[in-house]
């Protein structure tokens, strides 16, 4: 994975140093891969990626993936001085293919350009809602199995959002401390079927209402004062699919049991703590290095209100608009306990 | 129902105390040696990245993967 290669402290020092580094999902530079529309953004970076696919990409590359996925070097104007592919690449390489593209910047510095502030203000693609509370969610694989691919010793990523009508209707329960409250089924359906994936090698694929199979997560109010209230919860989770086209591959799933406390401002209706820890199993799983059978894993949630948390959507939010639709109001069956 | 409620009571009762999950949380969180890449000044604007990289008198380095790569696995 190439935040691996990233990870190398020689590699890290070199970017910040000399380059000025920007990120991306692939989903909205080439918008036709998941279906978004085109943006001034992808309007300049389709061309410059084909410029650089041109010049420095593998031989059939695109003709094999179709995607421009990977780590390019361009002037601000777009002119391109290196496109490296990522997934297997060893540090040294990168450093080298980077003072090339240095050097070459220096002899080609690009063309002066002007944008408009409203074309900058559109490069933002998801910013959050003030109104909306974010949630960083890690996963693993522990213990790792012994023979698993070393790709299963990572961290998995991904961002979980609760919405302010949601965290309205929590509050609007009432109660005194030890209340029972129930958990609105939007939370429970995005935690069970978005949140706790395998994300650990690749993004973990979410599950349909019909995949869930159980989701039962009892919440009670902890404590309550005029301005906080402070609410945990405990659970259990199964979600498994059996797409008999993949074969064996085809048959996934994951369950675990997960407890969690946090509490909300009253005022604002926002989460300004979560702490949450689930462990279990999971199996299967689209990707082609998960480990053998049924593997542990474990999870993490903590509140995020940085930077990254307010420009960067959960995952599956930010890589579609079916998904980011489906998200927003994600449903379970009508009873998965 | 009766029986969720008599679960529900029993987890209360039980519930690893706060400073327990803090530790089962921590456990999951990357390590410094793993998060090498955050200390990176990644942009998540590509326009602005231009104007800066304009103003800086650098080139751009652009990382793009299937989901923004600073929240995705």
């Amino acid at each position: 994975m190439s935040r691996g290669l990233l990870n190398d402290a020689r590699v890290a020092k070199r970017i910040s140093d000399d380059f000025v580094p920007a990120s991306a999902g692939i989903e909205r530079v080439q918008p036709d891969r998941y279906g978004w529309d085109e943006s001034a953004v992808s309007r300049w970076f389709v061309p410059m990626a084909k410029d650089a696919f041109a010049k420095f990409a593998p031989k059939g590359w695109w003709e094999e993936f179709k995607t421009y996925q990977g780590i390019y070097v361009v002037g601000a104007d777009g002119t391109t001085y290196a496109y490296r592919v990522v997934w297997e690449l060893p540090p040294e390489e990168l450093l080298k293919t980077l003072d090339a593209a240095h050097a070459e910047f220096a002899k080609k510095p690009p063309a002066k350009i002007e944008l408009t502030a409203d074309s900058v203000r559109s490069a933002d693609f998801h910013l959050l809602d003030p109104s909306t509370s974010a949630v960083r969610v890690f996963s693993r694989v522990r213990p790792v199995p012994d023979g698993a691919p070393e790709g299963n010793r990572g961290v998995g990523r991904d961002h979980f959002w609760v919405f302010a009508p949601e965290v309205k209707e929590i509050l609007d329960a009432g109660g005194e401390a030890g209340a029972s409250v129930a958990m609105p089924s939007r939370i429970a359906a995005r935690l069970v079927r978005f949140t706790l994936l395998d994300h650990v090698r690749n993004i973990g694929h979410p599950y349909d209402e019909s995949q869930v199979k159980r989701a039962d997560f009892p919440m009670w109010l902890k404590s309550r004062t005029d301005e906080r209230r402070s609410f945990a919860f405990i659970g259990t989770f199964l979600s498994e699919r059996d797409d008999p086209e993949n074969g064996e591959q085809g048959k996934t799933g994951v369950e675990g049991t997960i407890e969690g406390e946090f509490e909300v401002d009253v005022k604002t209706a926002k989460i300004v703590r979560w702490r949450a820890f689930a462990s279990g199993h999971a199996w299967g799983q689209t990707d082609t290095s998960p480990p053998k059978g049924k593997y542990p894993m474990v999870w993490a949630m903590v509140e995020a209100d940085d930077a990254t948390a307010r420009a960067v959507p959960p995952v599956w939010y930010g890589l579609s608009p079916v998904w980011k639709k489906i998200y927003l109001r994600p449903s379970l069956a009508r009873d998965p306990k | 129902m009766l029986l969720r409620r008599f679960v529900l009571v029993l987890f209360t009762a039980g519930l690893a105390a706060a400073g327990d999950l803090d530790t089962e949380v921590a456990s999951v969180l990357p390590k410094p040696e793993e998060e090498r890449w955050l200390s990176i000044p990644w942009r998540t604007n590509l326009f602005q990245a231009r104007l800066d990289a304009q103003a800086a008198g650098r080139p751009l380095l652009i990382w793009v993967m299937d989901g923004h790569v600073l929240g995705a696995t």
